[in-house]
This record gives C-alpha cells, structure tokens and sequence, in this order.
C-alpha cells in the first residue's frame, strides 16, 4: 500500500466518538459563553467605574502640584530586552544566493518565544512556526528549520548576542545550519519602531 | 429552525470530527477536546453572523485547526528550546483513541507541528492546498514542501512506497 493510500484509510478513528459526551461538551461550551458575557458586562463596569476614580484622583493631583511620575522602575531581563522587530539586509553570498535570502528581512522577536520572519519574495521556505529562547547571553532558535535547516542537520541554533543601541548583533557559538548562519551573523539587525 | 437549534445541530454533527482534527495534530485527546470546545466557543460568540455563511463549519475548523497548531507551535517551543533531544518523541497520552493504523500515527507524531498539520488538513479533512495554505498562514508552494517532506519522512518510517499521486 502507497503512503498516501495508508494516510487516507489510516487516520480515520476506529471508533469515532471515542467516548465522547458530546451533549455534556455543548452544555459546557453555551455555559462558557454565557459566564463570558455576563464577565464582560462586569468589565465594562468595572473599567466606567475605573475611569471615573482616574479623573478624580488626576484631578485631585492637578490641584495640589504633585507631579505624577512613578516611584519604581522595573528591571528588565535580558529576554525582555530583545523583544521587538528589527530589519537586517542580507548581503549577497555563495549560500543567501542560493538559498533566496539575500535582500531585507523583517524579525520579531515575541514576548510569547514566537520568532516571526518576513522574508523578501526571493525566500520560498517556510517561515512560520518559529522560536526563540534567551538564557544569558546565549540565543537559541529553531528558525528557518524547513527547508533550509533540516531536522538532522542543525534543528536548533545557539548564538551569543549583543545589544548596542538599536543594534543586535549576533556571533555563532553553534549552528550547522548555513542557512540561518547567514540570516544571523551577516549584518545586526536594526531595532524599527 | 431557530439560531440556536441550528448551532445545538452542528455541534452534535461536528464535534467528534473536530476533536479528531485537533487530535491528530497535538496527539492529546484532553487538549483536542479542550480546543475544539474554544472554537465552538468562539463561533457561538460570533453565531449571529457566522450563521449566515455559507458553511459555518469550514469557518469552525478553520478557528480549531489554528487554535490546534498554535497550541502544537507553542509545545514544539517547549520541547526543542529546552532540550537537545528534540527527536525524541514524547510517549503517547494514556486514554486516547484506539486507532485504526497505530503505527501511522505514531510515525505522524514525529513530524514537525507545520508537517503534521498540513498532513491533517491534506489527507483528514481533504482540503484543496490554498485553503491549507491559508489556514496555515503560508503560500501554497510552501505547503506543498512541508507535504512533500512530511510523505517522505512517513515513507521512510514506515517504509512504505511514496507515490507521487499528489504531486
């Protein structure tokens, strides 16, 4: 049997309810929303409510010329620092020539570990999909797996980076992925707004 | 029929096969289930609208199948920034459903949540690549390559014959 005959017959389920309570699901699910709507009313409330003890006290303020200005600022950690979106022109190279990569990438860096890539129209790989993780100085990222960095040549790549001002700059400590190689080591990335 | 018996009619009817597709894709039923009912939760939310399409289940899946691969997304970052052998598949969730073909969903959980869900969407719900690609937020070029690496992955596990009836 060809692997596309076993896909097609093999991943409908034996038994498809499975035990299902399906009837107890849709209780749970019309309750949700329910409970969902009343919350937002209370939000909606609670936020007129807010708004108004806001004005109050700004006001309050105002009048006895105290400037509003915070008393502590949090640390950030390193991970934090990183977040945001940055550009990187990748310069022209045996590899970003064949691989489509030369030209201006758009990075983000998410707060949710998500690394999102905006190639320019030469990349034809995937691009979603993709992490990134901080401990110390160090970086690592499964981006640009595939099918520029398969899973047994490179899964994940660790690189030690640096941020001067608007620049991130990367250096390899491990990566056998030339693919990704060039897309963080070939220029900084700009921080944009 | 009203609004709501219509929305009670598709949940009874779509249910077991939504909690299939997010099944087959984060290989926990628990979750499977805990997803599907977010998307039934959302286009209940949004029932007064999405009724009116023309096939307010293709707007369903198309919420859980994202819901699923963000979730397996999510687990993928976990899993492979936090350890180096990544290739190891995590043991299957006890209580899940016994399968017809055991060994090609076990074959499945080893690929890459892109891969695995394309396969889902490909050869489960049987969607045209566009709309594959779509929900996946790719073009379709690329899903044919996450497809194509995915068979030919498959093929070597189970050592199985890759036809090129897809291509």
């Amino acid at each position: 049997m060809s692997i596309d005959q076993r896909l097609r017959n093999g991943l409908h389920p034996a038994d498809p309810d499975h035990g299902l309570d399906t009837l107890a699901a849709l209780r749970r699910v019309e309750q949700r929303v329910t409970r969902r709507t009343r919350a937002t009313h209370a939000a909606l409330s609670a936020l007129v409510a807010a708004a108004l003890v806001a004005v109050i006290g700004v006001g309050a303020a105002f009048q006895q010329g105290r400037p509003d200005t915070p008393d502590v600022v949090a640390a950030e950690p390193s991970e934090r620092a990183l977040i945001g979106t940055y550009v990187v022109d990748v310069p022209d190279s045996p590899v970003a020539r064949i691989e489509g990569l030369v030209g201006r990438w758009v990075i983000s860096l998410e707060a949710d570990g998500a690394l999102e890539l905006r190639p320019p129209p030469s990349y034809t790989g995937a691009t979603t999909g993709a992490a990134w993780r901080v401990e110390d100085e160090l970086l690592r990222t499964d981006a640009l797996v595939e099918p520029g960095c398969q899973a047994d040549n490179g899964y994940v790549g660790t690189y030690r980076w640096s941020l001067t001002d608007d620049l991130l700059a990367f250096s390899l400590v491990d990566d056998a992925c030339d693919v990704r190689r060039a897309l963080f080591t070939s220029s900084a990335w700009e921080r944009v707004p | 029929m009203d609004a709501d018996e219509e929305f009670r009619w598709l949940f009874v009817n779509d249910y077991p096969s939504v909690v299939r597709t997010t099944y087959l894709v984060l290989h926990d039923h628990a979750r499977a289930e805990e997803i599907a009912q977010d998307a039934f939760v959302q286009l209940l939310r949004h029932w007064s609208k999405v009724h009116q399409y023309e096939s307010p289940s293709a707007w369903l899946r198309r919420v859980a199948i994202r819901l699923a691969v963000k979730e397996a997304r999510r687990d993928q970052r976990r899993l492979v920034l936090t350890r180096r052998d990544h290739e190891t598949p995590r043991p299957a969730a006890a209580g899940g459903p016994v399968e017809v073909d055991e060994e090609l969903v076990a074959a499945i959980r080893t690929l890459s949540p892109q891969q695995r869900s394309v396969v889902v969407l490909f050869y489960y719900e049987d969607r045209p690549m566009d709309q594959i690609a779509e929900i996946l937020g790719c073009t379709p070029a690329t899903g044919w390559v996450h497809l194509h690496k995915a068979r030919k992955r498959l093929g070597a596990l189970l050592r199985t014959e890759v036809h090129t009836d897809v291509d």
